[in-house]
C-alpha cells in the first residue's frame, strides 16, 4: 500500500535519510524502531507531505504522492499522527476530533466517525466540552489519534504515541492501536524503544520490523527474524536470549 | 478642550466620541490580528486598504457613478475582499517558498501600500474627497446630540464583530481559519488547504479594513495617505491585545478608544496619537505578548 522508494532527505547540508526503502502492505502494522536523531520523524515527515525528500519517490496505493501536499496526501487517505501531537489548544475535544473531519469524504461520514472515536476513547467522550490544552499527557495522545481517525484514513502514520506515558498508559495504547490495525486500517508505527516497545506491547501484534540508523534502513524482516538475529538483538535490545 | 470639570453631559459626550473610536478600532484592528494570526504576516498595507475602502465609497456614491449607499457599501466590500485575495495568491504566495520570507513579507506590505498610495493619488487627484454621511442628521439621547451617522458606525461594527464571531465558531471555513492561527503544522496535518486559508483570511481582513474606510470616510477628508493614522492606532491595539488574539484584540479596542477620547479630553488633542505611542511602549516594555497574547 505504501512503498519508499530509496528516498534522500537532506536539512541543508545534513542528510537525514540515505536512500531509504521501506513497504508496508495491506493490513499491515510495521513497526520503525530508531534511536532518536535517526531519521524516523524525518521518514514520517516525508510520507505524509510535511517535507518533500530530493530524491526517490513515494507511492500510496501505486500513485506517486510526494511532492504533494499534506492536504492532498490527508484526501488520499494517508494520514500523520505526530509526535509533538500539534492539537489546537483554545479548541474543544469536541471541536478538535470535529476538525479532523474537514476533508469532503470525512465531513460526510462525520458522525459515523465520532461515534468510532468516542467508542475508542470513552475519556475523550467525558471531557468534549473541555479545552485540549487542559488535556493530560495520554488524553492528549488519544485526541491526536482520534482527530486522525476523524479524517478517514486508510493509513495511519504514528509517531510515538507512547513517548512520555507511563507503563499502565503505554500497554493501552499498544492495546488501541493493534485494535485500530485489526479493523482494516494498515499502520506504520514508529518507536523509540525496541524492548520498551515489546514488552509492554505484548498484545501488539506487528507484520514487519524496520530499523533505521543514522538514515539507512539496517534491518528488515518479521518478528520472528529480529529474534533469530543475535547481532540485531544485542544492539538494539541489549541482550541475546 | 477643558479642565477637570466633567459634568454629565461632556461625559456622555465623551463617551458617545469614544464608542465610535472603539467601533472603529475594532474592526481595524481585529482585520489586522486575524492576518497575522492566520498567516503571520504583520500587513503593513492594512492602512492603505482602509484608505481605497473610502476612495471607492467616493467613486461609486459621489465621484463617478451615483450609486446609493446600499449599492456602494455593497460594491466596496466586495472589491476590497477580492483585492485582498488577489494580494495574497500573487504576491505573499510565491513569495513563502524563499526561506527568509518573515522579513521580507513586510519589505513587501510595506511596498504594497506605498504602491496602493500612490496609485489612489494618480487615479483620484491630489484633491482630498468628501462623502456624504450614510444618514444625514442627528437624534437628541437625554441632554446630548448624536449624529445619526455616528449611531449606523456603532451599530455596524456591533454587527459586523457579531457576523464575524458567528462565521469563526461555527462555520467549517472560520474553524479553519482558528486551526491555523493556533497551530499551522496542526492544521496541515488535519489536511486544511493551507493556501485558500490563507487567501480567504486576507481577504476578509481587507473587506474589514474596507468597511472602516466606508464608516469613517464621511466624517473625515479622504486622500491618499488617510489611512495610516488609523493604521498605527490598529496596530498598537493589535500589539496590546495580544497579536492573533482576536478576544484580546477587542478589548484592547475598547480600552484604547475609551483611552483616547478621555486624554485628548483632558489634555487636547494633539494627545490623541502619543497616548498610543505611549502604550505601546508601555506593554513592549511591561508584558511582549500583550494582555492575550501567546508568544510566538
Amino acid at each position: 500500500m505504501l512503498e519508499v522508494e530509496r528516498i534522500d532527505m537532506f536539512y541543508e547540508e545534513y542528510q537525514a535519510l540515505k536512500e531509504i526503502s521501506l513497504e508496508v502492505k495491506e493490513g499491515e502494522l510495521a513497526i520503525l524502531f530508531g534511536p532518536n536523531g535517526h531519521g524516523k520523524s524525518t521518514l514520517l515527515k516525508s510520507v505524509c507531505g510535511l517535507l518533500t525528500p530530493q530524491a526517490g519517490h513515494i507511492r500510496f496505493n501505486g500513485e506517486i504522492i510526494s511532492g504533494l501536499g499534506t492536504h492532498e496526501i490527508v484526501k488520499r487517505g494517508l494520514v500523520y499522527i505526530a509526535e509533538d501531537k500539534h492539537l489546537f489548544p483554545e479548541m474543544t475535544v469536541e471541536e478538535n476530533l470535529k476538525i479532523g473531519a474537514y476533508n469532503t469524504t470525512a465531513r460526510r461520514k462525520k458522525d459515523e466517525h465520532f461515534a468510532y472515536v468516542y467508542g475508542l476513547f470513552p475519556r475523550l467522550l467525558e471531557r468534549r466540552k473541555r479545552l485540549a490544552s487542559t488535556l493530560s499527557g495520554g488524553e492528549a495522545r488519544m485526541l491526536a489519534l482520534g482527530r486522525g481517525l476523524m479524517s478517514s484514513p486508510s493509513f495511519l502514520a504514528i509517531d510515538e504515541p507512547s513517548f512520555g506515558l507511563s507503563p499502565l498508559m503505554r500497554t493501552e495504547v499498544f492495546r488501541t492501536i493493534s485494535e485500530i490495525n485489526k479493523n482494516h486500517m494498515t499502520i506504520l508505527l514508529v518507536e523509540q524503544s525496541v524492548a520498551e516497545a515489546l514488552e509492554s506491547g505484548g498484545t501488539l501484534s506487528f507484520d514487519m520490523i524496520y530499523l533505521i540508523e543514522n538514515g539507512q534502513i539496517v534491518f528488515e524482516g518479521s518478528k520472528e527474524d529480529l529474534v533469530r538475529n543475535d547481532h540485531i538483538k544485542e544492539v538494539f535490545l541489549g541482550t541475546t536470549d | 478642550m477643558g479642565g477637570w470639570e466633567l459634568n454629565l453631559g461632556m461625559l456622555s459626550q465623551v463617551l458617545i466620541t469614544g464608542s465610535i473610536n472603539c467601533a472603529i478600532y475594532a474592526i481595524m484592528a481585529v482585520g489586522l490580528t486575524l492576518v497575522y494570526g492566520s498567516t503571520r504576516i504583520l500587513n503593513f498595507a492594512h492602512g492603505s486598504l482602509f484608505s481605497w475602502g473610502a476612495y471607492l465609497a467616493w467613486f461609486f456614491s459621489v465621484g463617478y457613478f451615483r450609486f446609493n449607499y446600499a449599492i456602494t457599501v455593497v460594491l466596496t466590500i466586495f472589491i476590497m475582499f477580492f483585492v485582498g485575495l488577489l494580494f495574497e495568491r500573487v504576491v505573499s504566495h510565491p513569495l513563502r517558498r524563499y526561506p527568509d520570507w518573515q522579513t521580507n513579507i513586510i519589505i513587501v506590505t510595506l511596498g504594497a501600500a506605498l504602491f496602493m498610495d500612490n496609485l489612489a493619488l494618480v487615479v483620484f487627484g491630489p484633491r482630498t474627497k468628501r462623502i456624504p454621511r450614510l444618514l444625514e442628521g442627528s437624534v437628541n439621547i437625554g441632554n446630548v446630540v448624536v449624529d445619526r451617522h455616528d449611531i449606523v458606525i456603532v451599530i455596524m461594527a456591533a454587527v459586523i464583530l457579531l457576523l464575524l464571531g458567528a462565521f469563526l465558531k461555527k462555520t467549517w471555513y472560520g474553524m479553519a481559519v482558528r486551526a491555523v492561527a493556533q497551530d499551522s503544522t496542526g492544521a496541515q496535518i488535519v489536511g486544511l488547504h493551507m493556501d485558500r486559508v490563507f487567501s480567504g483570511t486576507l481577504g476578509i481582513s481587507a473587506a474589514l479594513a474596507g468597511i472602516s474606510g466606508i464608516l469613517l470616510g464621511p466624517k473625515t477628508l479622504i486622500f491618499p495617505s488617510v489611512g495610516w493614522e488609523v493604521f498605527a492606532k490598529a496596530f498598537v491595539i493589535t500589539v496590546l491585545g495580544g497579536l492573533g488574539s482576536v478576544k484580546g484584540t477587542l478589548y484592547a479596542a475598547i480600552i484604547m478608544g475609551m483611552v483616547e477620547v478621555f486624554v485628548t479630553y483632558i489634555l487636547g488633542a494633539v494627545w490623541g496619537l502619543p497616548i498610543f505611542i505611549g502604550v505601546l511602549l508601555l506593554v513592549l516594555i511591561v508584558r511582549p505578548k500583550g494582555l492575550f497574547g501567546t508568544w510566538e
